[in-house]
């Protein structure tokens, strides 16, 4: 079971810009609020010592707490975050890093850089492809096992038991096949023999062949 | 917080192996199914000390129900699903037992059915699947 893998959301985010709208609210909302209870539950404070530290009454921080809210100023968040001795950043980001956050995807974050400062809207990632080789559109398996190192894509042309095609070939995207891989194989643990541990290691090291070919199943 | 956690959801079926709340859950529109996955999403990571209202209530009887507000044609329509935290002797898992569009403050009709199914759960006349987002 999956809720947000990559593949639906963004067949979600596809439909249309309102859509995507709703996306960012909702999550910005639902983020907020159970990030703020969350990390004052770990601090061991109750909502009236929030509100001490803050300045603000218990009301108030009951309803940021709410994820039905989603009115919280960048200023009220700064204080929330001072208080609680934590950072906050608020930036505008590509969709692919929104989904990847929201479906658990590791992704490399290049940091301050004129990339992360000039962001690629929707349309322009969607004409990029980033969007197309989450989806396999226009490649298909045999088009992502192209584009794979060769290793991995030794293991990923192999066949299940039962003829079951392997489900790492058509869901590969680049540099994010370690995530997708485990999500795939999830808490069952098991691929053509290789348990999850191992196919862990195998995916994160995915630029390191020797490493992959010890833990290759036989 | 436990880094690790990752709840299960579990739908509740029949004893003639029917999964209608899978089948009211199908039967939403994709702005309903998004609000609700998006809802679940978050719990889906949290430990059950912090599943609290507005998404979530514990009722009576060891039930309990998610809830989630979409706005269809600028009125806002509340939806429930009536769960228990199911198998329990399975640390993250939580079952579906049913779905309801809330149109009542007190759905005693929705309660009285999950109380019904969960027992039935416990005597082992019913099963359940694992849930289709």
């Amino acid at each position: 079971m999956n809720l947000n893998s990559r593949e639906a959301l963004v067949r979600r985010l596809r439909r249309d810009k309102a859509t995507r709208q709703r996306f960012v609210e909702s999550n910005l909302a639902k983020a907020m609020a159970h990030q703020l209870r969350a990390t004052r539950d770990k601090l061991g404070w109750s909502q009236e010592r929030l509100a001490r530290e803050v300045g603000m009454n218990q009301n108030a921080i009951s309803r940021l707490e709410s994820p039905e809210y989603g009115r919280q100023t960048l200023t009220t968040l700064k204080r929330l975050a001072a208080a609680m001795d934590v950072a906050l950043i608020a930036r505008f980001v590509p969709f692919s890093e929104l989904i990847d956050w929201v479906s658990g995807t590791p992704r490399k974050i290049s940091g301050l850089t004129a990339a992360a400062l000039a962001i690629p809207n929707f349309e322009s990632e969607e004409k990029e492809g980033v969007f197309a080789q989450t989806m396999g559109v226009g490649a298909g398996p045999e088009g992502h096992l192209a584009k794979m190192p060769d290793p991995l894509r030794q293991f990923t042309s192999r066949r299940l038991p039962g003829n079951t095609l392997n489900p790492l070939g058509p869901l590969w995207t680049g540099g994010t096949r370690a995530s997708i891989a485990l999500q795939q194989v999830g808490s069952a643990g098991q691929l053509e023999g290789t348990s999850r541990d191992s196919l862990q290691n195998l995916c994160w090291a995915q630029n390191d062949a020797s490493v992959f070919d010890v833990q290759r199943p036989q | 917080m436990d880094g690790s956690i990752k709840w299960v959801f579990y739908g509740y079926m029949t004893p003639n192996r029917r999964s209608d709340v899978q089948e009211w859950f199908d039967a939403l529109s994709e702005d309903e199914k998004d609000e609700a996955r998006d809802v679940l999403a978050y719990l889906q990571h949290l430990p059950r000390h912090l599943w609290c209202s507005p998404a979530f209530e514990i009722l009576d009887h060891d039930i309990s129900e998610v809830r989630f507000k979409v706005n269809v044609l600028h009125v806002q329509r509340v939806y429930r699903i009536y769960g228990a935290f199911w198998p329990e002797r399975k640390r993250y898992s939580f079952t579906f037992l049913i779905g309801k569009n809330k149109k009542v403050d007190n759905d005693r009709k929705g309660k009285k059915e999950a109380i019904d199914r969960l027992r039935r759960l416990r005597s082992r006349e019913a099963t359940i699947y694992e849930f289709k987002f």
